[in-house]
């Protein structure tokens, strides 16, 4: 392979390497970071942030995932999960825990639908006694051992996912952003 | 010397390749375990077929990335839903019996018996067949404390469900509730919960004795006294 | 016998047609005096004077990585087993933080994918760059350095992840300090085989190293650029399914077909089936693969022209795919008698068929119609096993076994050893595969159904979730006494000593 060849295919896989990240990743983050938070979405409080850490900390992202699709696309729609999301309702998420497995239901909207945090530390220590049949680990480290009272962490996690509610009203604005 | 107890005549002793492998196929020297270089590439060119199902598959994905690409810009689900920008909170007509094992069916459970000591039971419940308006109240207010539930006692507590569900959703899954496992009641209708939700002030969680204490909200605005 | 610069072939080309057919070797008395290859079937001389300078020279850094893949293997295959126990009985171990569900699964992904795979498949290059470059391979003392940075980053990561210091992006979970030492090791590793591609002795480069060098360039650009952009929301999650999916086009897959490519012919005897289709494979894949990645977001909040851009390109995989599979399948098909005799092929030509399911699969899977049904489920589970065991590890596996002998100058000490793992890992993936793939399916059925309590799709997986952990049982076994197996050689070399060279090579049938 001659001198010149060799050049031109390293110069052609970096190439179809960058294009494809331009394609898939540069170009649409580009479109996406002129899109803002819909007025109804509040940044996370010191509390829910710190339960996001434990949220990631313990893996719920392996089970759960945070997009609820539209109709004709499985059944989310009648499972009661919410409206399909959309990129605004992202904005304050980082890490993203989109999530791509359900081993278990889809949380964007938990809240709406197990609004009490007694319910979750119930559900958190012993999952089963809660949901029969349901395959989520119990997670007693969360809690006082003893008493059974929710540690701080177990206190965020809650914080966390009674913050999971994302059935505010988006317009039209929200869901296409009009390039100035 | 190792050469002469590996030198391999036809048809007799297998010889033994690295790698766990035996050359018993004497008949055939010339392959298996004999290639003697590195690899290299033949001749052979690339078949007809596969250049044509090359181009025709380029062109398919060019008509697919037009047809089901959607406009460019940062809205989703263009193609599985081309009016989204509409929707607000769901695309599609409350059904009953979704709202009511999304959400209540948590701890009341799917058939409506609750779990025994920690939530009450839906079926034959007074609490929620014996008025209407009583049980609008538990699901827009809440209810906690102590309470009798056909017999048994529970405390626990129910939390307001009135800014996280909304009217239409709400009767819809009453009425499930109502109509199922036996229960026979009145259907309640999206203007009941609308009434019940304006006639009371925003209030904190009902306890069981004020729930009993209280009248009957005014079903129309002019029942007011 | 010299190993220097003198040894090499001065024409350095192709192999001259001629030394393809038995019998024109000149005998035995090579030039220097050198015992010659053992049969009139062997090695041409000069051929070995290549030859053995760039194993001699590979040995140890490729024993290094390999003994490290092996480690990380067996770490792997306990953690994936765990995991996947957990969900036939959640309450196993769920007392302790460490054991959970969520922070045992990353640590096994992570684990074979940057510690097994990633390993063998730097062992394998290591040894198939000196060989194909006809070269010892250069700044051995750079292998060595990366080989203890890489476990280094793996440990700490592994350790990180178990003790709940996640990024919390799949893929990416290893914290910043653990990535920075597997990137360093990987600059380390690419820095002495581009050097050692400078210094080859031959013209033409074969197809094998094509996809070693595509890999070495893009690896590190894959890895840098996803560490280094810090997006947040939906910006990320694009990042992060175009960094995860890449990570197989720039990584994981060329290491699997450089594998292919080289051992079905080098076993068979025969040149791989067409040049033409290798450069047509070759650019295809690097064109199309690098535009996937957002299928893994179908339905997802992207916006839609992107994702029909990755679905796009998931179905131009098919070209590289099937170029691929023709070639690799009609070299090998035309003596595939010789699977029952080598398992070093039966183990690579279960690997490359393999590759061929699971790009076709793959390519399927990524359309709308059938990701409404299995996103979300264990059919992606057993896709990626698909991917990563039953292609990529079934190839390394294949590799290992020609490679250490060769890297220790003595035979495997069990061939039954060899069986029984083939057999075990080959049927343990298929369970696993099989079983997750219709489960997933079911699983899918049930949460696309209107009106199916979303529990019922959890107990529609439990019995074939028993099935996949007897599969995954089957696979750790196999993997362990693969394990017990390397480790003895090991040992058995450490104490008898690496025996002359020449001699050995000619006992091996010179190759």
């Amino acid at each position: 392979m001659s001198f010149v060849r060799l050049v031109l295919f390293f110069l052609g896989v970096l190439a179809a390497l960058l294009l494809g990240w331009w394609a898939i990743v540069g170009l649409p983050e580009s479109m996406l970071a002129k899109v803002a938070a819909p007025s109804g979405l509040k940044p996370y409080t010191q509390e829910q942030a710190a339960g996001r850490e434990t949220y990631i900390r313990e893996g719920c992202v392996y089970c759960h995932s945070q997009q609820p699709r539209p109709e004709g696309f499985g059944a989310d729609q009648s499972r009661f999960w919410g409206r399909p999301s959309i990129a605004a309702d992202y904005v304050y998420d980082t890490p993203h825990l989109l999530g791509t497995m359900r081993s278990g239901p889809d949380l964007f909207n938990v809240s709406v639908r197990r609004p009490d945090s007694v319910w979750h530390y119930e559900h958190l220590h012993d999952p089963r006694h809660l949901v029969p049949g349901s395959i989520m680990p119990r997670f007693p480290w969360l809690f006082d051992e003893g008493t059974s009272a929710p540690a701080p962490e177990g206190r965020v996690l809650v914080a966390y996912l009674l913050s999971l509610d994302h059935t505010y009203p988006i317009t039209p604005h929200d869901t296409v952003e009009s390039s100035p | 010397m190792i050469r002469s107890r590996v030198r391999h005549s036809p048809g007799r002793t297998p010889r033994k390749e690295w790698g766990g492998g035996r050359c018993k196929d004497a008949a055939h020297p010339h392959i298996g375990f004999t290639g003697q270089g590195e690899p290299e590439e033949g001749n052979t060119p690339t078949p007809g077929w596969l250049w044509a199902f090359s181009a025709i598959l380029v062109v398919a994905m060019v008509y697919y990335l037009v047809r089901f690409g959607g406009s460019f810009s940062v809205a989703a689900h263009e193609v599985e839903q081309p009016g989204l920008a509409a929707a607000q909170r769901s695309t599609v007509p409350v059904k009953g019996d979704e709202v009511f094992s999304a959400v209540c069916g948590a701890c009341h459970q799917r058939h409506g018996r609750g779990i025994p000591g920690t939530y009450p039971p839906l079926v034959a419940s007074p609490w929620l067949l014996r008025d209407t308006y009583s049980p609008i109240r538990i699901v827009l207010a809440g209810l906690y404390g102590r309470i009798e539930v056909n017999g048994a006692m529970f405390n626990n507590r129910m939390p307001p469900l009135g800014d996280k569900l909304s009217d239409e959703e709400i009767a819809a899954a009453l009425s499930h509730a109502r109509s199922s496992w036996g229960n026979r009641a009145l259907r309640i209708t999206r203007s009941d919960v609308k009434s019940v939700r304006e006639s009371s002030p925003l209030r904190g969680p009902w306890t069981p004795p004020e729930l009993e204490m209280a009248p009957p909200p005014s079903m129309r605005p002019g029942n007011v006294p | 016998m010299t190993f220097g610069e003198d040894s090499r072939d001065p024409g350095g080309l192709r192999l001259n047609p001629a030394e393809l057919v038995p019998g024109l070797d000149t005998g035995p008395g090579g030039p220097a005096g050198r015992p010659s290859a053992p049969d009139n079937r062997s090695v041409p001389s000069h051929e070995m004077d290549i030859r053995i300078p760039a194993d001699v020279s590979a040995a140890l850094p490729s024993a290094a990585y390999f003994t490290g893949a092996v480690f990380w293997l067996v770490i792997g295959s306990l953690l994936g087993f765990l995991s996947s126990l957990k969900f036939n009985s959640p309450d196993l171990l769920s007392a302790t933080p460490m054991l959970t569900f969520g922070r045992v699964r990353p640590a096994h992904l992570n684990a074979v994918v940057y510690g097994w795979v990633s390993l063998a498949g730097a062992g394998m290059t290591v040894w198939m760059v000196g060989r194909l470059c006809r070269t010892p391979v250069r700044w051995t003392a750079l292998l060595f350095l990366s080989a203890l940075l890489w476990n280094a980053g793996l440990a700490a990561g592994t350790w990180w992840l178990i003790d709940g210091q996640s990024r919390g992006l799949e893929w990416l979970e290893y914290p910043r300090p653990a990535a920075v030492l597997i990137a360093a090791a990987y600059v380390l590793f690419a820095l002495s085989m581009f050097r050692t591609f400078s210094a080859r002795a031959v013209k033409h480069i074969y197809v094998s190293l094509w996809y070693i060098l595509a890999s070495l360039t893009w690896f590190p650009v894959l890895y840098l650029v996803a560490n280094t952009f810090s997006y947040s929301g939906v910006a990320q999650a694009a990042m992060n399914w175009w960094y995860a999916h890449n990570l197989l086009t720039v990584w994981v897959s060329p290491l699997g077909l450089a594998g292919a490519y080289y051992f079905i012919p080098k076993i068979i005897g025969r040149p791989v089936y067409s040049y033409s289709l290798g450069v047509l494979g070759f650019w295809t894949f690097a064109l199309f693969y690098n535009w996937n990645g957002l299928h893994h977001l179908v339905g997802g909040p992207l916006p839609t022209w992107a994702v029909s851009l990755s679905i796009a390109a998931s179905l131009l995989m098919f070209i590289p795919v099937i170029a691929v599979a023709v070639n690799h399948h009609m070299t090998a098909f035309r003596h595939l008698g010789m699977v029952k005799r080598s398992p070093v092929l039966r183990f690579v030509v279960f690997g490359a068929v393999s590759y061929t399911l699971v790009s076709v699969q793959g390519s399927l899977e990524a359309t709308r119609a059938v990701q409404e049904i299995v996103h979300f489920t264990h059919y992606t589970v057993g896709h990626a096993h698909l991917g990563v065991y039953a292609f990529a590890s079934m190839v390394l596996f294949g590799a290992m076994y020609y490679i250490v002998p060769r890297l220790l100058m003595r035979e495997w000490p069990s061939p039954w050893l060899i069986e029984f793992h083939f057999w075990t890992a080959a049927v343990g993936v298929m369970l696993f595969v099989v079983s997750l793939t219709f489960g997933g399916w079911l699983q899918g059925m049930a949460m696309a159904e209107e009106g199916v309590p979303f529990l019922d799709s959890v107990a529609v997986t439990v019995p074939y979730l028993w099935v996949r952990s007897g599969g995954g049982a089957l696979m750790t076994l196999g993997n362990l006494v693969f394990a017990l197996h390397f480790t003895w050689i090991l040992i058995t070399s450490a104490r008898e000593g690496i025996r002359p060279v020449p001699e050995i090579h000619a006992a091996a049938g010179g190759r």
